[in-house]
């Protein structure tokens, strides 16, 4: 099977990822003027929501689990280099496909209604990558793969 | 190597027994496991088996038949697209090359594994060939479609797999012919301002 990674510590991988996920897509997203460029403003704003989503959902399955869901940092590096509007939307492509891999993980970990969740919001991230501009991937999530 | 999605305040700086530090190891770690795993991942279904000295019937085995049969028919639709199409075949080109990657990862996790009967190729000859569209447009909306089914075809195999790593494998294909989906559909034609990388 997948290793040691029991579907809590997959699911806390998870957890850990989208609260990266929230702060970063608000950062991008901050940096995105709306005026000039409406569709990738949008598109994050609809990230936003999908990854701040997640987090909640991820939370309550720890919870009904038993587990302490981690916490998010006090703070992250933002990527205070990314100006424009390309460069910003390559890093909500590339935060896409990272979510990607911790889900195709989680698949790998999980079972029943954990696996069922975690496929769905693979396919999420994918299509949001997608969305977003990235080119289709052969194997999405599994960075191993990719040529 | 999965990369982190933001790094911490300081993340580089991590040490070993930082939170995130650890699990991005520990992906590391998985995604470096499962590379092997990817091999023998029908196999680990069967390493428990009771009578190790018979052939086990892998329950993951009629699952990759499932899936080999699901891709031979995607890839039928594409050659007979792309031959009806020849303007559609440059798009299609991709798809078709994924599928073929998709398939032989299926045959090689099923040959690791035992009771698993998958032709190593794709028949060419004897299969019927679907009917296409004689418009470009409605051919290539049935393409559209047969993908995003492969999609719930592929997610519906991936739950259903006993071995975590090759639900994971399936898992990746039913996103990857979800994005391709998405891809040719005339609504994603334009890219967002970004554009693709």
């Amino acid at each position: 099977m997948t290793g040691t990674l029991t579907p809590v510590d997959a699911l806390q991988d998870a957890l850990a990822a989208e609260h990266a996920a929230v702060h970063l897509v608000a950062f991008l997203s901050a940096r995105v003027p709306a005026s000039s460029h409406p569709e990738l403003a949008a598109r994050l704003r609809t990230a936003y929501v999908a990854h701040r989503g997640r987090r909640d959902q991820l939370v309550r399955m720890l919870r009904d689990r038993g587990a302490e869901p981690v916490a998010a940092f006090p703070t992250y590096d933002d990527p205070l280099e990314l100006t424009t509007p390309p460069a910003l939307a390559a890093r909500a492509r590339t935060l896409e496909e990272d979510c990607c891999a911790v889900y195709a993980t989680a698949v790998g970990a999980t079972w029943g209604a954990a696996r069922q969740w975690a496929l769905q919001a693979l396919l999420e991230s994918a299509g949001a990558a997608i969305a977003l501009g990235a080119p289709p991937r052969t194997w999405p999530g599994l960075p191993e793969r990719l040529a | 190597m999965i990369g982190p999605v933001l790094s911490p305040r300081g993340g580089p700086a991590l040490d070993a027994a930082g939170r995130l530090s650890r699990r991005a190891l520990g992906r590391g770690v998985l995604a470096g496991t499962v590379v092997a795993g990817l091999a023998t991942g029908l196999v680990a279904c069967t390493e428990d088996s009771p009578d190790p000295g018979a052939p086990a019937e892998d329950p993951d085995a009629a699952l990759a038949t499932e899936v080999v049969e699901a891709l031979d028919a995607l890839l039928l639709l594409h050659s007979a697209t792309a031959a009806a199409h020849p303007r559609l075949a440059r798009r299609l080109d991709a798809v078709r090359a994924a599928h073929e990657d998709h398939r032989a990862a299926v045959v090689e996790a099923a040959a690791a594994g035992t009771g698993v009967d998958v032709p190593p190729v794709a028949p060419t000859t004897g299969a019927t060939p679907p009917a296409v569209s004689p418009r470009p447009r409605a051919a290539l909306s049935a393409v559209v479609i047969a993908e995003a089914d492969a999609a719930e075809e592929f997610s519906r195999l991936a739950f259903r797999a006993l071995s975590g790593p090759f639900a994971r494998l399936l898992a990746a294909m039913a996103a990857s012919s979800h994005q391709h989906a998405l891809a040719l559909s005339p609504a994603a034609a334009g890219a967002p301002d970004g554009g693709s990388a």
